[in-house]
C-alpha cells in the first residue's frame, strides 16, 4: 500500500486516509439477504443472457447445420454469395461462430465476417450483381463492423477496433469502398466509425425493383464484366490482409 | 473488506458465463458491501442506495457476456457501472448537495472537541456525508483507492483516466475532506 502515501493530509494527528479505511460501512443484513435473492432471481430468469442459454438456442441449429454439412452444403455454402441458395447457410454458420466464440475472440469474429463481406462485395461487383445483393453484402458489412465494436468493453479496445477496420475498408478497391462507405454512413455508432459520404456520391436510386431492402442506397457503379477488377476468386493483398493482426492486451486507458 | 483475489473472480465470472447463478452470486456476496458503500456516497436516501445497489448487480449480469478479461480487472469493470448508475440515478432525481449547516446537525458532534477526539468519532455517517460533498470525479477515486482497496492503476482503468490524474484527484479529494472535517469541528 506504499502509493497511498500521498494521503499525507491530516486531520489533527489523524490522517484521512486511516480515518477512510478505518470507518467501514456493510450492508445491513437483512438488505444484503433480500438483495441477494432478487438478483439471483433475475439471473436465473434470464438464461438467454447468458452463454448457457445461447446455446441451449444454437443447438438446435447446429443439428441443422451438421445435416447440412454432412450433404455437402456447409461446404459449398462458403463460396455463397448473396442471392444464392445456401447464402442463409453461409449466415447462419456465422452466427454460429460468434456464439461460440469465448468472450475474448467475439470481436475478432466479427471483423473476420466483415471480412468476408467485403470479399462478397469485390466478387458481385465482379460478375455485375444486382444492387440487391450488394445491399445485402453491404448491410451486413455494417452489421458486422458494428458487432466488432459493440462487443469491446472500453473505449481505447473499441477505437482499436474501428481502426482495424476502417484499415481493412482502405484496403479494398475503389468501387468497394465507396459501398462500404454508404452502408458505415447509414448506421448509428459512434462518429469515428462512419466517415463522411465522398462529395461525387450520387444519392439516386438504383433500380425500382432492387432497392426495396431498406438498405443503405447504393451509387451507380459502372460493372465491365468484361474487365474484371481483379481476377475471380483472389483478393487484393493475398490472404495476409484478411486477416488481423494480433492483439495485445490493452494496458492503459487514455 | 477481504481482499479481491483475481482468479478467484474470474472462474466465478466464467462459471457465471456458463449460466452458474450461484457463481454469480458468490461474484455478489464479494462487492455487495463495496457498491453499497459507495452508492451511499452518492446517494443520501439509504433505501435509494439500496435499489442503486441492486441495479448495478442486474446491470453487471446482463453484461457479463460482453466483458474481457483482458482489459480492465472485474472490479474496475464492475465500478464503472457503479458509477454510471450513480450518475443516472443523480439526473433522474436531480439532487441538490446538503448545505453545510445542515450537515452539521444531522451530525449532532459534541461541541466540545479536540482534534483526536473528533477523529475518534467520526463514523461511517460522517465519512460518508463528507465524500458525498467532493465531486463525483474525487468520490470516485476516493471510493476505488479506499472503499474498494484498488491500486492506482486499477483505478485509472475504471475511471478511464491516467495514473496521474488518478494521484492528482486522490491527493485534491483527501485535501478536501481534511477541510470538511475541520469545517465541521469548527460548527461545534
Amino acid at each position: 500500500m506504499s502509493d497511498r502515501s500521498e494521503d499525507r493530509p491530516t486531520h489533527g494527528r489523524v490522517s484521512v486516509g486511516d480515518i477512510l479505511h478505518s470507518s467501514d460501512e456493510l450492508t445491513p443484513p437483512d438488505v444484503k439477504a433480500s438483495m441477494r435473492a432478487r438478483v439471483l432471481a433475475s439471473v436465473v430468469s434470464e438464461p438467454s443472457r447468458t452463454r448457457a442459454g445461447r446455446t441451449h438456442v444454437v443447438a438446435a441449429t447446429l443439428v441443422t447445420v451438421v445435416l447440412l454439412c454432412t450433404a455437402g452444403v456447409g461446404v459449398a455454402s462458403s463460396r455463397s454469395l448473396p442471392g444464392g441458395t445456401f447464402y442463409p447457410v453461409k449466415r447462419a454458420l456465422e452466427q454460429v461462430r460468434v456464439i461460440i466464440a469465448p468472450a475474448e475472440g467475439q470481436a475478432d469474429v466479427y471483423v473476420d465476417i466483415a471480412d468476408e463481406r467485403i470479399r462478397e462485395i469485390e466478387r458481385l461487383l465482379n460478375m455485375g450483381a444486382s444492387a440487391r445483393a450488394l445491399n445485402q453484402a453491404a448491410d451486413g458489412f455494417a452489421d458486422a463492423a458494428k458487432g466488432a465494436v459493440d462487443v469491446e468493453v472500453d473505449e481505447a479496445a473499441a477505437q482499436r477496433r474501428v481502426e482495424e477496420i476502417l484499415q481493412h475498408v482502405d484496403e479494398a478497391p475503389p468501387a468497394v469502398k465507396e459501398i462500404i462507405e454508404s452502408a458505415l454512413s447509414g448506421i448509428q455508432t459512434a462518429p469515428s466509425i462512419a466517415p463522411p459520404l465522398s462529395p461525387e456520391s450520387p444519392s439516386g436510386e438504383t433500380g425500382g425493383a432492387d432497392s426495396d431492402a431498406g438498405g443503405p442506397v447504393l451509387p451507380d457503379v459502372p460493372v465491365s464484366p468484361a474487365a474484371p477488377l481483379f481476377e475471380e476468386g483472389r483478393v487484393p493483398g493475398g490472404v495476409d490482409s484478411m486477416s488481423s493482426p494480433p492483439l495485445g492486451t490493452p494496458e492503459e486507458t487514455p | 473488506m477481504t481482499a479481491i483475489d483475481e482468479r478467484h473472480i474470474d472462474r466465478l465470472v466464467r462459471r457465471s458465463l456458463r449460466g452458474d447463478a450461484e457463481a454469480f452470486g458468490r461474484i455478489y456476496d464479494i462487492y455487495v458491501d463495496r457498491v453499497y458503500r459507495y452508492a451511499r456516497t452518492r446517494v443520501n436516501d439509504p433505501h435509494e442506495a439500496e435499489d442503486v445497489t441492486e441495479t448495478v448487480f442486474l446491470k453487471a449480469f446482463e453484461a457479463i457476456g460482453s466483458y474481457d478479461r483482458r482489459g480492465i480487472p472485474f472490479g474496475a469493470w464492475l465500478f464503472r457501472i457503479a458509477r454510471n448508475a450513480t450518475i443516472d440515478h443523480a439526473r433522474r432525481s436531480a439532487r441538490v448537495p446538503e448545505p453545510m449547516d445542515d450537515l452539521v446537525e444531522q451530525m449532532g458532534l459534541d461541541p466540545v472537541t479536540v482534534e483526536e477526539q473528533v477523529a475518534a468519532r467520526l463514523d461511517g455517517k460522517a465519512v460518508r456525508a463528507a465524500v458525498r460533498r467532493l465531486t463525483d470525479e474525487q468520490a470516485s477515486v476516493i471510493a476505488c483507492r479506499f472503499f474498494w482497496d484498488m491500486d492506482i492503476r486499477d483505478t485509472a482503468r475504471a475511471l478511464e483516466r491516467t495514473e496521474g490524474a488518478v494521484k492528482a484527484l486522490q491527493h485534491r479529494a483527501l485535501r478536501s475532506l481534511a477541510r470538511v472535517l475541520e469545517e465541521m469541528s469548527e460548527h461545534e
